[in-house]
């Protein structure tokens, strides 16, 4: 899952963008208002972490600007404002969820996730595919009983494919849901992944569970 | 202490009682007076009559029958009596219904004095009004061979003078004073109570407008200063009361406004870093690291640290400052020197944004004032300097010294402050960029620190933006010496 972090003040940007990061997403981050609402505009992010008193363009101007040209990304509002006219205004601009600053880094985690599962209308943290089963509160991965290991990468795709189950899924949507915008990889580097993760979930002579589209993309599970 | 109200009841009743027995008595004495007058006119004519009415014959004294037959004193319920006596106190005459008891006779009676009046009371114990007085008897001149119908009389001689005391009753006019007295405790009484619940009622209402400020005094609670008294109309001894409180209330709004958005604003500056310091660790401790990456942590975190105690120094000092809790450490200053060593820290930060500096203070000036004090101020107009200066942009301090005077102008370029904007500059945590990212360390309490410190110092310190956009900062100071 994509990411973009807006936050002026430079540790609290840089850790979260590490926790994040370790926690399997991909994360873009600036601390400028105007720089985040172009990292809006030209990406669909999957959530985007935004705080209000920014540099250069306010949180809650580059959140109306984006609501208002139609784009529906989750916006976490990450802000030292704790009156409820702050927490009322900026969920009325457009916001999805609001955190108060300092916040315990597990629940922003949590929240993230959980806006991620309402983008893809995923209500259970657990998705099964026939026997594969993945947990994405603690990102562990059990193919029947037995626990898979699986690389940061790895995870971070196979939890986009589980997402989008039994849909297509093209290259691009991967490249622009699991990779950062400095990712240093080359075009085909989706399909290597996707050659280690089946070697990690399939079985012999078993279905794979990751079907090749030729032309088109992947799908998990059964094409819907 | 007794309310108001008991007090100024106790005191309109208080002064009514002694205006009341003031006028009762003066009333009754007044009758009193008016009444014995009368009473003693009437004896005294009783007496005239009996004193022409007199008459001796040989040395037997007798009063005319027709006044011995006056209803005055044949009257048994008021009677009116008289009683003649020979100087030598032998009784010569009394009036009938005496019947054998005696009036009361005065011991020394004087003829040329005139009748004396008297208040004696009879052998029945009761009250009498006597008249006493020396009358001579007429002799009635009875010549033989002297044929008249009307006898004819002439005054006895001195030795024959008579003492007369004419007495009556003062019952009735006891019974009309003391029914006037009652009379008058009455009405007295009765307006008493009468003043008292009325003006019970009055100092009531005179008072209300106080009770109606007080009332909406107790309403006001601290987190709702807003509220003004009202009352219409205020009498015009209220009103001042009324205005000092709402003055009073307006005072109190704005500093307990101020020293609410003085906490919010120092807890809303402390949310961030405090956010960042605890972000750091959680995300350090969510998974094992190598040492390198702890230490890294580490220094993220010391890091934070470090600005949250500078700023909190910061609030420390502005609340000394507020409370003037300082000792200040007045000497000689090279203004120059102390720009130079301020800058020093700065010059870094200057060269990376490209900033021109220029030291433009004389070498020679000197100033006393407290040196680490001044040194703040520098500092903090430098940072400020610095921290707002357009890429490239141009830095310049000047000063000048007069006697008792010493002033200091930091001025900077690329200023883009509205003239709304300028007068929060010296506000505590108001800053030009609403973000923290370019606020340096002062977290924009250094030009509230500015202020604090030159009104500390004795001086004071102003912005202005020219039309080159250009921002000053200009510090008036005392100074004893050039």
């Amino acid at each position: 899952m994509r990411l973009l972090i807006v936050e002026d003040y430079a540790p609290l940007r840089r850790s979260l963008t590490k926790g994040l990061t370790e926690a399997g997403f991909a994360v873009d981050h600036t601390g400028d208002g105007e720089e985040g609402l172009w990292f809006a505009r030209s990406n669909d992010y999957d959530v985007i972490i935004l705080d209000i008193m920014l540099p250069g363009l306010d949180g809650l101007k580059v959140l109306d600007t984006i609501r208002a040209e139609g784009k529906s990304t989750h916006v976490l509002l990450l802000t030292a404002k704790d009156m409820v006219a702050d927490r009322v205004k900026g969920l009325n601009i457009g916001a999805d969820d609001y955190l108060i600053k300092p916040f315990a880094f597990e629940e922003l985690l949590a929240r993230v996730r959980a806006l991620v599962r309402r983008e893809y209308q995923q209500k259970r943290p657990c998705i099964e595919v026939g026997d594969l089963c993945i947990h994405m509160d603690s990102q562990r991965v059990l193919l029947g009983q037995t626990s898979i290991d699986l690389t940061p990468r790895e995870y971070a795709l196979l939890e986009y494919l589980a997402m989008r189950v039994g849909q297509l899924v093209s290259r691009t949507d991967i490249w622009d849901h699991v990779y950062e915008f400095n990712a240093c990889a080359t075009s085909n580097v989706v399909d290597v992944y996707i050659g280690y993760l089946r070697k990690k979930i399939d079985r012999a002579g078993m279905t794979p569970l990751i079907k090749t589209i030729r032309g088109r993309g992947y799908v998990l599970g059964e094409l819907l | 202490m007794r309310s108001l109200q008991t007090r100024l009841l106790l005191g309109v009743v208080a002064a009514l009682i002694v205006l009341l027995a003031v006028f009762s008595t003066s009333v009754y004495w007044g009758f009193h007076r008016t009444l014995f007058a009368q009473f003693d006119g009437v004896l005294a004519a009783m007496a005239d009559i009996l004193s022409v009415s007199v008459e001796m014959d040989a040395n037997e004294v007798d009063v005319e029958l027709e006044v011995q037959r006056m209803a005055e004193f044949n009257n048994p319920d008021l009677p009116m009596n008289y009683q003649i006596w020979h100087m030598d106190g032998t009784p010569m005459a009394r009036s009938p219904l005496l019947g054998d008891s005696d009036l009361p006779r005065p011991s020394h009676l004087n003829p040329e004095e005139g009748p004396r009046f008297l208040t004696l009371k009879d052998n029945r114990f009761r009250p009498i009004r006597v008249v006493c007085l020396v009358v001579r008897p007429k002799v009635e001149n009875s010549h033989e061979g002297e044929e008249s119908s009307e006898p004819k009389y002439f005054m006895a001689s001195e030795r024959s003078d008579l003492v007369l005391v004419v007495a009556r009753d003062l019952s009735g006019l006891y019974t009309q004073l003391d029914t006037l007295s009652r009379l008058l405790m009455g009405v007295a009484l009765g307006t008493v109570v009468l003043s008292v619940c009325i003006g019970f009622v009055i100092v009531r209402q005179g008072l209300k407008p106080l009770k109606t400020i007080a009332g909406q005094i107790a309403e006001i609670g601290e987190h709702d200063l807003s509220v003004r008294i009202q009352g219409t109309p205020v009498p015009a001894e209220i009103e001042p009361i009324q205005m000092r409180l709402n003055d009073l209330l307006d005072r109190l709004d704005t500093a307990f406004q101020r020293e609410r958005r003085f906490t919010a604003d120092a807890a809303h500056e402390l949310r961030t870093p405090l956010a960042g310091l605890r972000s750091i660790l959680e995300v350090c401790l969510a998974q094992p690291r190598d040492a390198v990456a702890y230490r890294e942590a580490l220094c993220d975190g010391l890091s934070v640290s470090c600005e949250m105690q500078v700023m909190v120094e910061n609030l420390l000092t502005l609340a000394r400052l507020e409370g003037r809790d300082i000792l200040l450490n007045q000497e000689s200053i090279a203004l120059s020197d102390l720009v130079n060593i301020c800058w020093r820290p700065l010059s870094d930060k200057a060269l990376e944004k490209r900033l021109q500096f220029d030291n433009e203070v004389d070498s020679s000036l000197t100033c006393v004032s407290d040196p680490t004090y001044l040194a703040m101020i520098f500092t903090n107009c430098l940072d400020n300097a610095v921290t707002y200066t357009d890429i490239g942009g141009k830095i310049r301090v000047g000063a000048s010294v007069q006697t008792l005077h010493a002033q200091v102008i930091f001025t900077n370029t690329g200023c883009t402050l509205t003239q709304e904007e300028l007068i929060q500059c010296f506000d505590p945590f108001w800053r030009a960029d609403v973000s923290r990212s370019a606020s340096g360390n002062h977290c924009g309490l250094g030009l509230a620190l500015v202020k604090r410190i030159a009104l500390v110092l004795g001086g004071e310190v102003s912005a202005s933006v020219s039309p080159q956009h250009e921002f000053s900062l200009t510090l008036h100071l005392q100074s004893d010496s050039q």
